[in-house]
C-alpha cells in the first residue's frame, strides 16, 4: 500500500475525506433550493455578536444574534443534537469527533455558538467556512459561509460588508441570503455524499470530517449510478439510483425531522389512547417557528442520545406485505433480516476498510490506497451482523467493518450500520441463492486488514455473531456465523450427522440389494431350467382405488425427494430457482399427506387395514421363515413361504416394514414437514420443538430413510413370478399367482368385509 | 358405460378435488400476472428466395410489378387501398369544418415544403408507386404500384422523380432480393421526411437503421423491425400521425404489447393514467442527427452564404436542434387540422394540427411533441395559407419569384389568389414515439417534480407540481377507459 501521511491522524476519520470538487470551490448545488421570491421567510438585518448591524460594526455576523430576533435560539441550543456534540456533552457521541474538530468549533473565548447558517442558508460557501475553521477562526465561520461577490469579502482590515446587498431597511436582500429548511446537500456537506452526482467530481482525499460515506460507502443521491461521475465497474449496466428515497425526492429531513415538527411529530405508540389512531392536535405553527426543536429523529447511533429510536422505521411508511408476494416465508425473512439486507445489496462508493495511526488507509471497493476521481470502483457487499432495531427486535443488518490500528499495533474492528443507499424492489437482492446456497452471504468472510501481528479485537457494543480468523500472509478476516445469530438457513445449512447417517443407510441398502440381485442372477443361471412353469392363474389383486392412491403417492414422493434435494442442496438441481423448489416441495408435501389420509380412510372403512396388521400368533416363526426365504430359498427358486392372495397381500416382513413406515417414518416426515412449513405461521410452536435447526435435520434423516425404503421396496417387486409381475399387477390390478399349493396359509382366505374384485374384463 | 365406470370416474374426480384443496391452500397468492410483451410481437416469416422466380431482365418498374402480381394477385389491390398509395385517409369529420374530409399528404399543408400539390414529381419520389408526376396520375393502374420500395433487400433500390426507380437501379437484382420490409426499406422514406435525415420527425432518422440501444431500445437492444409494432395485414400498416390524420383509427401504441402497469412499482404505474409512456421513456430525440425546429421561408431568395443547416437561397433560414428536449401537451390521440382555405390566426401563429386534449379529460395524457415552427407564404388579403409551386418549371426554386410560384400553386389547389402575399407564422406538432430509451435512461422523478423543469405544470393546467398539489380529478381506476398511450 502506498503510504500517505495526513496531518492529524489519530482517530478514525481523521486525515481523510472527500469534497465534491465543484462544491469545494463554489456554493453547493441548489436543485432543491426554494425560490427566494416565494419564501415566507422575511428579510432580516445581519447582526454581530453585540447585536450591532454588521454594516455599522464591520464585524463578523453572529447567527444566534441575527436569528435570535425572532427564533428562540436559547431553546434551540438546548434542543440541538449538533450543538450537543459541539458542546462536548458526553452523551452526544463525542468520541466520533477528532480533537482537531472539537477545538476548531470553539470561538476564541472558548465558547461555542450554534451556526444556523450552515444548515439554513441557501448554498452556503462551504469552502470558505472550512478555511475559517481550519485557521482557528470559528468566530468567522458563519461570515465565511456568506462570502460572495456583492455581499461580504475578506479584506486586510477584516470583513468588508457591501451596503448594496442591503435594502432600505438595512435588511440583507433575499437574493444574497435566502433561508430555507435544510436540503440533503446541506446535510451532505458534513455527513457524506448527497445530492446530484451527475456532474460533481468526487475527490476522495481532502480535509477532516467523520463523514458517513467514508465509513460505510453510503450515498444519498437520486443520480443513477451510470449517470454519475464514479468510475464504476460495469457502469453502463448499473441503471439504479444510489438511493431510491433520494430518487423519489425525499430529503434527509423528511426522515430525520425535528422532533416537534407539527407535520411529522407522532405520539409514541405506547402512550397512544386505545381508541385513537391519529391525534390531530398539533403544535401551533407559530410556536414551532419560534421554538423548533433541533433534535432530529434518529434510528440509531452511538452515545445514547434521546433521539435514538425516534425515527420511523421502514415499515412505519412502507407496507411490506405488498410487493413481497414472490418471496416464500416473507414474514420469517422480515422477522430475522433488516429490510436493508436485501434493499441495500451493495455499496457503490468506496469505504474505509482499515486505517492505521499514520493515516494509511485501505479501502473497500477500490484497490487504490489514495483513490481519486478516476479510480476504478467495484461495488462491494456489506457484511451482515445482528443489530437491535427500532421495534426492539434484533435482526441481521448490513454493516461495514473498519479496523483501526493504533500506534501500539492494537487493532480494533468497529461495525458501522448501513441504512442509506436503499434500492427499490426491482434492484434489491432477489436471488435466493445469495444466501440459500453453500456459498452464502451469511457466512462469507470479509477482509479486515492485510497484515497485523496480533488478531484484531472486536469493538464492544456490537452484537457480533462471528469470529476473527487469520488468512495467509498475516491478513485477518471476519467470518460471520449466522448460527450464532440464531438462524438456520435452508439450502446453506445441513446436518452432517443426518446426511452421513442417511446416505450411509441408503448406501448400505443399495449394496445389500446389489449383492442379493447378483446372487439371484448367478443362482438362476446355475439352476437347471424347469420342465414346465408352474401353472398360474390371473388373480385380481388391487382395486382401482388402491392402484390410484399407490401411484399417486409414488409420483408425489419422488417429486418430494427431487424438490427436497433442490431445497437442501440448491446447487444440485440446476435451472429452477430456490423459491420455486420450496413452494413445490410444500405443495407436494400436502398432496402426500392428503393422499395418505384418504388411503387410511379407505383401508379403515374397507377393513383392508387388517392386511397391514401382523397377527401376533406365530408372527416370529413366520417372520423367520420369510427371512430364510429371502436369504436362502429365493436362490433355490423355492416357492414363497406364504401364499399371496387378494386377502393377504403382505408377508410378515412387509407387515413389519409398513408398520414402521406408516407409524414412525411417515408421521415423522409429516410432523416435521408441517412444522417446518409453518415456521412463520406459528413460530412459537416451532421453537418449542427445537426450531429449524433440529427439525430440518430430522426431516432430512427421515427423507434418507424413505429413500432407503424405496430402494428396497422397488427391488422386492422383482421377486414375483417374473421380475415385472408385481409392477404390472399394481398397474393392471391382476397378478399371476401359482395355484399349486405351497407354503401354509397363515390365515383364513376370506375375511369379512374384504372387497371382492370389481373388474370382470 | 357401466355403472362401475361411472363410479370410478366420479371417485377419481372426487379424489382430485380433495387433493386440489391442499394445493390451493399452500400455493402462494397474489402473484402478479407477467407482462410479456413478446407475446404480441408478430413472428418474422421466413424469406422466400425469389432469384429463380424473377430472372428478369425488367424494362421498368411496372414490369417488375406485373411479375409480382402473377403470384401475389391481391397484392396491388391491397396496397391501393392504403395510404401508402392514396396519400389520403378515409373521409372523417374535422373539428371546425362541415362535412367529411379526406386528410392526407395528397392535399395537406405543412410548414416544411408546404404541399404536394403542384410539386408532385419532387414529392412523389416517396410515393409507393410509379409515375405520379401531376394531377392526372391514374390511381387505378395496378402495375404502377411499387412493390420494391418496401420489399427490396438488395440495398441498391432508389427512387427518383415521380417515384420512378433511379437510373442506376438494377431492377432484376432488386426483384430477386425481395423479402419483408426492413428498417432500411421503411426508413428509405420515413427516416428522411422533409428532405434529409431526421429533418421532419426528430424521432425518426437514419440512425435507426442500425441503432444503439440508447438511441432506441426496441430496434437497438432487441433488433426489432418497424413492422413489429406497425403490424401489417394485407399491406395495411398500423400507425397514425397527426401530421397527416386527425383521428386515431388503426393507431399503434405501446400498450399493444406492454401492459399499463409494467413497472412493478405502483407509484410509477399510477403515472400511466395521466402520462403517456413516451413522456418518460423518450426524454430527448434527435439523438444522433439534428432535426429542424424552425423554417423561415420569408428570408429565401437572397444571395448570401449558404449552409444546409442555417440558410439556403431556395428555402430560407432554418434552425436545427440535436438532443432535442420535447415540448409537452395534453393529447387524446386526435387533432385539429388546418385545411386549405382556412383563415390563419389573427394574432400569434397558426397551428396546423393542434393536438386535442385537456387535463380534465380522463382519456388525455401528457405527451411529448416536437413542435416545428415556421413562417410560410400566405395570401395577404384573403388571409389564408398558399401553396407555392417550388420544384419544376416556373417553381420558386427555378425563378425565385413568389408571385409566380403561388399563382402556379393556386392553379393546382383551386384557391383564389388576391395578388398580395405575406408570410405567416405557423406551428406543427409531431407526436414523439420513437427513439425510446432503455428504462434506466427514462426520466426520473426529479426531472418533473420538486423543482424539476421538464414539465411546466401551470401550463398543463395544474396549480403546481401535482406531487405537492395533487393530481387531476380522475374516475376510480376501474372506470377508466383505455386511454391513448
Amino acid at each position: 500500500m502506498k503510504r500517505r501521511s495526513f496531518a492529524a491522524a489519530t482517530v478514525l476519520g481523521a486525515g481523510l475525506v472527500f469534497a465534491i470538487g465543484a462544491g469545494a470551490s463554489e456554493p453547493h448545488a441548489t436543485a432543491h433550493a426554494e425560490d427566494p421570491a416565494r419564501t415566507i421567510h422575511p428579510t432580516f438585518p445581519l447582526l454581530d455578536r453585540n447585536g450591532e448591524h454588521v454594516l455599522d460594526s464591520g464585524a463578523a455576523v453572529s447567527p444566534t444574534a441575527t436569528c435570535g430576533r425572532c427564533h428562540d435560539t436559547a431553546f434551540i441550543a438546548e434542543h440541538d443534537l449538533h450543538a450537543k456534540i459541539s458542546r462536548r456533552e458526553p452523551a452526544a457521541g463525542l468520541a466520533r469527533l477528532t480533537a482537531a474538530e472539537r477545538t476548531s468549533w470553539e470561538r476564541a473565548d472558548g465558547t461555542f455558538e450554534t451556526d444556523c447558517f450552515v444548515c439554513h442558508v441557501v448554498a452556503p460557501n462551504d469552502a470558505a467556512r472550512r478555511a475559517a475553521l481550519d485557521g482557528g477562526r470559528a468566530d468567522d465561520a458563519p461570515t465565511a459561509e456568506l462570502v460572495r461577490a456583492g455581499l461580504v469579502s475578506s479584506g486586510a482590515a477584516g470583513w468588508e460588508w457591501q451596503a448594496g446587498a442591503f435594502d432600505a431597511q438595512r435588511h440583507v436582500r433575499a437574493d444574497f441570503v435566502a433561508v430555507q429548511d435544510p436540503t440533503s446537500e446541506h446535510c451532505g456537506a458534513c455527513h457524506g455524499l448527497a445530492g446530484d452526482l451527475s456532474t460533481a467530481i468526487v475527490d476522495w482525499t481532502g480535509d477532516v470530517s467523520p463523514r458517513r460515506t467514508l465509513r460505510t460507502g453510503e450515498v444519498f443521491s437520486g443520480t443513477r449510478l451510470h449517470d454519475s461521475t464514479f468510475n464504476l465497474e460495469n457502469k453502463e449496466s448499473r441503471g439504479r439510483a444510489f438511493d431510491v428515497h433520494a430518487e423519489r425526492l425525499l430529503e434527509c429531513v423528511d426522515c430525520h425531522h425535528s422532533l416537534n415538527h407539527p407535520v411529522f411529530r407522532e405520539a409514541r405508540e405506547d402512550v397512544r389512547p386505545e381508541h385513537l389512531r391519529f391525534d390531530a392536535r398539533r403544535l401551533d405553527l407559530r410556536d414551532y417557528l419560534e421554538r423548533p426543536s433541533h433534535e432530529l429523529s434518529l434510528a440509531s447511533g452511538e452515545g445514547g442520545h434521546d433521539e435514538i429510536g425516534t425515527m420511523r422505521g421502514c415499515t412505519a411508511c412502507h407496507d411490506a406485505t405488498t410487493g413481497h408476494e414472490w418471496l416464500p416465508y416473507a414474514e420469517r425473512h422480515f422477522d430475522r433480516l433488516s429490510c436493508a439486507v436485501c434493499h441495500v445489496p451493495e455499496m457503490a462508493a468506496p469505504a474505509l476498510r482499515s486505517i492505521d495511526a499514520a493515516g494509511d488507509v485501505a479501502w473497500r471497493g477500490t484497490a487504490a490506497s489514495v483513490p481519486d476521481a478516476l479510480t476504478p470502483i467495484a461495488p462491494w457487499a456489506p457484511v451482515l451482523i445482528p443489530r437491535r432495531e427500532a421495534d426492539g427486535r434484533t435482526r441481521l443488518a448490513p454493516h461495514n467493518l473498519v479496523t483501526e490500528i493504533a500506534a501500539d499495533g492494537e487493532a480494533t474492528v468497529r461495525a458501522f450500520p448501513i441504512a442509506h443507499g436503499v434500492t427499490s424492489g426491482k434492484d434489491a437482492l432477489r436471488d435466493c441463492s445469495a444466501c440459500h446456497d453453500q456459498d452464502s452471504r451469511l457466512t462469507r468472510p470479509i477482509a479486515l486488514v492485510a497484515s497485523s501481528p496480533r488478531p484484531p479485537r472486536l469493538a464492544e457494543g456490537v452484537a457480533w455473531s462471528g469470529e476473527i480468523r487469520p488468512r495467509a500472509g498475516g491478513a485477518w478476516d471476519y467470518v460471520p456465523d449466522h448460527d450464532d445469530a440464531g438462524l438456520y438457513v435452508l439450502g446453506h445449512d445441513s446436518s452432517r450427522f443426518a446426511n452421513v447417517a442417511g446416505i450411509g443407510t441408503v448406501a448400505a441398502v443399495a449394496f445389500a440389494i446389489g449383492l442379493h440381485a447378483l446372487a439371484r442372477i448367478i443362482a438362476a443361471r446355475r439352476r437347471p431350467r424347469r420342465a414346465a412353469a408352474p401353472r398360474r392363474e390371473r388373480v385380481h389383486f388391487y382395486s382401482r382405488y388402491e392402484r390410484l392412491w399407490h401411484w399417486l403417492q409414488a409420483l408425489a414422493i419422488f417429486a418430494l425427494m427431487a424438490t427436497g434435494v433442490g431445497v437442501a442442496f440448491p446447487a444440485a438441481i440446476l435451472g429452477t430457482d430456490f423459491a420455486t423448489m420450496v413452494r413445490a416441495h410444500n405443495v407436494i408435501g400436502f398432496v402426500v399427506v392428503a393422499n395418505a389420509l384418504l388411503a387410511a380412510f379407505y383401508h379403515v372403512a374397507s377393513g383392508e387395514i387388517r392386511q397391514f396388521l401382523p397377527s401376533p400368533a406365530g408372527f416370529f416363526d413366520a417372520a423367520i421363515r420369510q427371512t430364510r426365504y429371502y436369504v436362502a430359498g429365493i436362490f433355490r427358486d423355492d416357492p414363497h413361504p406364504f401364499e399371496r392372495s387378494p386377502q393377504r397381500k403382505l408377508n410378515p416382513l412387509q407387515q413389519l416394514t409398513y408398520l414402521g413406515i406408516l407409524n414412525v417414518l411417515l408421521p415423522l416426515q409429516t410432523v416435521t414437514g408441517i412444522l417446518i412449513w409453518s415456521a412463520q405461521r406459528w413460530p412459537a410452536v416451532d421453537a418449542w420443538f427445537g426450531g429449524l435447526a433440529l427439525l430440518v435435520p430430522l426431516h432430512a434423516l427421515g427423507a434418507w430413510l424413505f429413500a432407503a425404503f424405496l430402494l428396497a421396496h422397488i427391488y422386492l417387486t422383482t421377486t414375483g413370478p417374473t421380475p415385472l409381475a408385481h409392477v404390472k399387477a399394481m398397474i393392471r390390478g391382476w397378478d399371476l399367482e401359482s395355484t399349486e399349493p405351497h407354503g401354509r396359509p397363515e390365515r383364513g382366505t376370506a375375511l369379512p368385509g374384504t372387497p371382492q374384485p370389481e373388474e370382470t374384463s | 358405460m357401466s355403472r362401475d365406470r361411472w363410479r370410478a370416474l366420479a371417485g377419481g374426480l372426487g379424489l382430485l378435488i380433495l387433493l386440489a384443496v391442499p394445493v390451493a391452500l399452500v400455493l402462494p397468492k397474489g402473484t402478479p400476472p407477467a407482462d410479456d410483451p413478446w407475446a404480441h410481437v408478430p413472428p418474422h416469416l421466413p424469406k422466400t428466395d425469389h432469384s429463380d422466380l424473377l430472372p428478369g431482365p425488367f424494362a421498368d418498374g411496372p414490369a417488375v410489378t406485373r411479375a409480382c402480381l402473377e403470384c401475389h394477385e391481391e397484392a396491388a389491390s391491397e396496397v391501393m387501398a392504403t395510404a401508402h398509395w392514396t396519400w389520403e385517409g378515409d373521409p372523417v369529420p374535422v373539428p371546425g369544418h362541415e362535412g367529411l374530409h379526406r386528410i392526407g399528404k395528397k392535399t395537406a399543408i405543412n410548414n416544411f415544403c408546404i404541399s404536394v400539390q403542384s410539386n408532385w414529381a419532387a414529392c412523389t419520389a416517396c410515393h409507393a408507386g410509379y409515375g405520379w408526376k401531376d394531377a392526372s396520375f391514374d390511381f387505378t393502374a395496378q402495375e404502377d404500384v411499387d412493390c420494391l420500395v418496401c420489399h427490396d433487400q438488395s440495398g441498391q433500390y432508389v427512387k427518383s422523380k415521380a417515384g420512378l426507380p433511379a437510373e442506376t437501379v438494377d431492377l432484376a437484382a432488386s426483384a430477386q432480393s425481395v423479402g419483408g420490409p426492413t428498417r432500411d426499406t421503411c426508413g428509405s422514406c420515413h427516416f428522411k421526411g422533409g428532405g434529409g435525415a431526421g429533418v421532419k420527425h426528430g424521432d425518426l432518422d437514419t440512425s435507426l437503421m442500425n441503432p444503439t440501444e440508447r438511441v432506441d431500445v426496441h430496434m437497438g437492444r432487441h433488433e426489432m423491425l418497424c413492422t413489429d409494432c406497425h403490424v401489417t395485414e394485407k399491406h395495411s400498416v398500423r400507425g397514425r400521425s397527426i401530421s397527416v390524420s386527425v383521428d386515431q383509427a388503426n393507431r399503434a401504441s405501446c400498450t399493444d404489447c406492454h401492459s399499463t402497469e409494467p413497472h412493478g412499482d405502483s407509484r410509477i404505474d399510477l403515472h400511466t393514467r395521466s402520462v403517456a409512456c413516451q413522456t418518460c421513456h423518450i426524454p430527448e430525440v434527435a439523438i444522433r442527427e439534428a432535426t429542424k425546429i424552425h423554417w423561415d421561408w420569408s428570408t429565401a431568395g437572397k444571395d448570401q452564404p449558404e449552409d444546409p443547416h442555417h440558410y439556403l437561397k431556395k428555402k430560407g433560414s432554418f434552425e436545427y436542434a440535436e438532443l432535442l428536449r420535447p415540448e409537452y401537451a395534453w393529447f387524446d390521440g386526435t387533432a385539429d387540422r388546418y385545411l386549405l382555405g382556412d383563415p390563419t390566426a389573427t394574432n400569434g401563429s397558426t397551428v396546423l394540427n393542434r393536438p386535442h386534449g385537456d387535463r380534465l379529460d380522463p382519456n388525455s395524457l401528457i405527451w411529448p411533441f416536437k413542435v416545428h415552427r415556421g413562417k410560410q407564404i400566405r395570401d395577404a388579403e384573403n388571409g389564408y395559407l398558399l401553396v407555392p409551386k417550388t420544384a419544376g418549371a416556373g417553381g420558386y426554386w427555378e425563378d425565385y419569384d413568389w408571385d409566380q410560384a403561388v399563382r402556379l400553386g393556386c392553379e393546382a389547389t383551386g384557391l383564389e389568389y388576391s395578388g398580395q402575399y405575406d408570410f405567416a407564422e405557423t406551428e406543427m406538432y409531431w407526436a414523439l414515439t420513437h427513439m425510446v430509451a432503455p428504462a434506466d435512461h427514462a426520466l426520473q422523478c426529479g426531472d418533473c417534480h420538486e423543482g424539476g423543469d421538464v414539465l411546466d405544470w401551470e401550463a398543463l393546467g395544474y396549480h403546481g407540481d401535482p406531487l405537492e398539489w395533487g393530481g387531476r380529478p380522475l374516475p376510480p381506476v376501474t372506470d377508466l377507459a383505455e386511454g391513448t398511450r
